[in-house]
């Protein structure tokens, strides 16, 4: 069950990356959508953003896992309640926050943005480039009387 | 002689090339608003219809009264395809269960960021932004693009009077695009009921309300370009002009409003509640375990009716500690809401400086995709948990048995172990369902009167601008 479940999830995803692929394709015809796609990618803003979290959240996940079972010896995961009863034992140990290993959420580096980055600007350029060049050819013909 | 301006401003405006393309687009752009409008629906409905199936099915295998659980489901509203406001930021269901709180979860936007990025093109999207543009571009020139071409000055040599010229210059645009634009605008709504949107009464009547804001500001920013066009000397200076305030009116004016609110009255974060709640949970359970202990400790510990009634005692506490952290919960959160309302009303208040804004608050009023979405679902979700929990926790105390296994702990005679009840399918027959609000037509009328109003009076009073700079326009 969990396999198929798992391939499940793997296939939605990729139909969702090429479901994404193809809108953002279609939409850097507009300069004013490249110029968002852009933005939103220096900022790290993008719709890449809930993928590369969830990814740092399942990394520390199984970290969190590791370290249960190095300290209690299991791992309980969704939750579990131990009741201690009787009153000549002494008090439990305070847990040490400091022991936890800490979640680490890696924002976008700029060498994974500067490929992305480059291309949307590149893009904007060109659109510069061919609308200036069709305006200047076309001014080669028009009747300036 | 009115009636022939009015028929000059007419022709001027259909034969000019600018109406040809204005048309086009704007027809083009309302039918694919319509159609992204019906295929969203579609999607949010078959969405509802499969999730609500799933969740039945689920709710009839559970076997246990104890942790008996389902989900309320927001159903999607034929209002969707015309207005989508906030529908698509708000989670499609709640769990209803006895723990957790009552909180909206996978929104569509969330499951799916690729169309938070640009978001939904809807009608009250291409009303609030392009049709107003296309209204401003009919009109900025009424007047200072005549007087560039001189023919201002051979108009009013004919003992023109000034209001009546005026009136036929606005008339005309308004006619010459209106009466135009409506066409499409039929066409689709006849093709969505004919592709099956389910609009009833209500549904009319609000999308006649919603028909009549928009042609509202669209009259507006047609007052508004006869405006700019009477006090800028030249055309250039007119569309300079009438850009800038369009930019304010669409695009500064709301957002500024809501980050000026947000300063004024701050509310409470969510989690910042959560937190106190689960502070407060945590000392709550540390006093019953401690009660437990010393109750425990203290008891003789005989078989029988000393040892059940420690237990129903223990229960008792367990229970009234649920409810005083429930208590708790629903005080921080009224606060809260209270807090939001105040906010709230003063974003709007300021938003509605723009009549654009305005228009956009009564669209998304009248489509009941507004802000207040969100608060209405949850209440009616909280009132049905309230039912569907006394109706399991009834259930349980007549199956007689218990889901749970139970631990007793008794010093001389040792732990015993009660084993749950073999697990039987439940008769959820007489179980509550979960009813979506439901609003009357009038209510969403009324809630956006005011805005309503200020459009109206908005228009008039562009009209009464333009009018007034117009008597003493220099013709020449």
């Amino acid at each position: 069950m969990g396999e198929l479940a798992s391939r499940l999830d793997e296939e939605r995803e990729n139909r969702q990356a090429w479901q994404s692929r193809v809108a953002l394709g279609l939409a850097r015809i507009s300069p004013t959508a490249v110029l968002s796609l852009a933005a939103t990618e220096l900022a790290g803003t993008s719709t890449e953003l809930p993928r590369r979290f969830l990814d740092s959240a399942l990394a520390y996940q199984h970290e969190f896992g590791k370290f249960m079972v190095e300290k209690t010896g299991v791992n309980p995961g969704g939750g579990m309640m131990f009741m201690r009863l009787g009153t000549n034992e002494k008090e439990p140990e305070p847990i040490d926050p400091r022991e936890l290993p800490p979640f680490q959420y890696t924002p976008t580096q700029l060498a994974e943005v500067i490929p992305g980055g480059c291309r949307d600007l590149g893009l904007l350029a060109i659109f510069g480039a061919v609308f200036l060049l069709g305006a200047v050819v076309r001014f080669q013909h028009y009747d300036v009387r | 002689m009115f009636r022939s301006m009015l028929a000059k401003e007419l022709r001027a405006i259909l034969h000019s090339p600018k109406f040809l393309g204005s048309f086009l687009t704007g027809s083009i752009l309302i039918l694919i608003s319509l159609g992204i409008g019906l295929g969203e629906y579609r999607t949010a409905r078959r969405q509802y219809e499969a999730a609500s199936a799933l969740s039945g099915q689920e709710l009839s295998e559970q076997t246990s009264w104890m942790r008996l659980n389902t989900k309320a489901f927001r159903v999607p509203d034929p209002m969707l395809a015309f207005v989508s406001g906030v529908s698509y930021d708000l989670g499609r269901f709640t769990p209803i269960a006895a723990a957790g709180p009552v909180q909206l979860t996978h929104s569509a936007y969330a499951d799916d960021p690729l169309f938070a990025l640009f978001r939904i093109f809807d009608l009250a999207f291409l009303v609030s932004v392009v049709l107003s543009l296309l209204a401003l571009l009919f009109t900025y020139d009424a007047v200072c693009g005549e007087k560039e071409d001189g023919t201002l000055r051979l108009v009013f040599s004919q003992g023109v009077p000034r209001a009546k010229f005026l009136l036929a210059k606005g008339l005309g645009a308004w006619l010459g695009l209106v009466v135009p634009l409506s066409i499409p605008l039929t066409l689709g709504v006849l093709v969505l009921v004919l592709a099956g949107l389910p609009l009833d009464g209500g549904h009319w009547i609000r999308l006649g309300a919603l028909l009549g804001a928009s042609l509202l500001l669209f009259t507006f920013f047609i007052a508004l370009g006869l405006l700019v066009s009477t006090l800028a000397k030249r055309s250039g200076h007119a569309f300079l002009s009438a850009l800038l305030i369009w930019v304010v009116l669409v695009l500064i004016v709301p957002r500024a409003s809501v980050v000026a609110a947000s300063r004024i009255v701050t509310v409470p974060a969510v989690a910042e509640i959560e937190g106190r709640v689960a502070a407060f949970s945590r000392d709550q359970m540390r006093a019953f375990t401690q009660s437990f202990l010393t109750a425990g400790a203290g008891a003789t510990c005989s078989e029988g009716s000393d040892h059940e009634e420690l237990t129903n005692t223990i229960e008792m506490r367990r229970q009234e500690m649920e409810r005083e952290v429930d208590s708790f919960r629903d005080r921080l959160m009224e606060e809260m809401r209270g807090r939001r309302q105040t906010q709230e009303r003063l974003a709007f208040r300021l938003a509605r400086l723009s009549p654009v804004a305005a228009f956009q608050l009564a669209a998304m009023e009248l489509a009941e995709t507004d802000v207040n979405l969100k608060t209405r679902f949850e209440d009616a979700a909280r009132a049905f948990r309230t039912d569907f929990l006394s109706f399991a926790q009834r259930k349980e105390a007549e199956s007689g048995g218990t889901d749970a296994l139970r631990i007793r702990i008794n010093p001389q005679s040792g732990a015993s172990v009660s084993r749950p009840r073999a697990a039987v399918a439940l008769d959820l027959a007489a179980a509550p369902r979960f009813e979506a609000p439901v609003r009357a037509a009038g209510v969403p009328l009324a809630t956006s009167a005011a805005s309503f109003g200020w459009l109206a009076v908005s228009a008039l009073l562009a009209f009464a601008g333009a009018f007034a700079r117009f008597r003493n326009y220099d013709v020449r």
